[in-house]
């Protein structure tokens, strides 16, 4: 099951005051699936000069996962891996403009991301449950997706 | 979808080489609609450029 899970995080960062103290929602769908599967987890906080460090932690008996986003005022951090689809580009776009934030600065970092359907296969060979790895999705601003 | 708004800088950093082909495609097009964006091998050089572009439009 972990092999075969494929892991991928989107975070995005946007318009809710939060510091360490406060709770943020975050929205995950689907709240249930069958290994393999994709998750998406969605958490939006507003840019402040006093947020350094974004982190989603997903911690289990069998199941690691931290995805940690350097914020960086007003500017957007995108992290990409695995294939990527022209509809989850469409659909990060379409986030982004209903945060109205199409019109941020936003640095799009997809080292880990891929044309070939091939290398997702790979995606079961990189660390996922139980072990720590790096998010491998990070898609808009307000949006953390692990799939 | 027609987005009728101002697009910010985009900067998209890979390695790899085939993706980074695919990136510049998209940045050229993107260019056509006004939209600026830079594919770029590494974070740092990424953030500098980001910076640099948010400056001059500031």
């Amino acid at each position: 099951m972990k092999t075969a899970l494929r892991v991928c995080g989107v975070i995005a960062l946007t318009v809710m005051p939060v510091d360490g103290s406060e709770r943020l929602p975050l929205t995950i769908t689907p709240t249930q699936a069958f290994a393999p599967a994709a998750m998406r987890i969605r958490a939006r906080i507003e840019p402040n000069a006093d947020n350094r460090v974004f982190a989603i932690v997903a911690d289990g008996n069998e199941f690691y996962r931290r995805s940690d986003i350097q914020l960086d005022g007003r500017r957007l951090v995108t992290r990409a891996d695995g294939v990527v689809t022209f509809a989850e580009i469409n659909a990060h776009l379409d986030i982004e403009q209903r945060n109205r934030d199409l019109d941020r600065p936003e640095l799009i970092d997809a080292r880990g991301a891929t044309t070939r359907p091939d290398d997702s296969a790979g995606a079961s060979t990189r660390p996922t449950c139980g072990e720590h790895a790096p998010p491998c999705r990070t898609r808009g601003h307000g949006d953390c997706d692990d799939r | 979808m027609l987005r009728l708004v101002e697009l910010g800088a985009t900067a998209i950093v890979t390695t790899d080489d085939l993706l980074y082909g695919m990136a510049r495609m998209y940045s050229i097009l993107a260019e056509g609609v006004g939209a600026t964006s830079q594919v770029i091998r590494d974070v740092e050089s990424a953030t500098r450029w980001l910076n640099r572009v948010s400056a001059e439009r500031d």
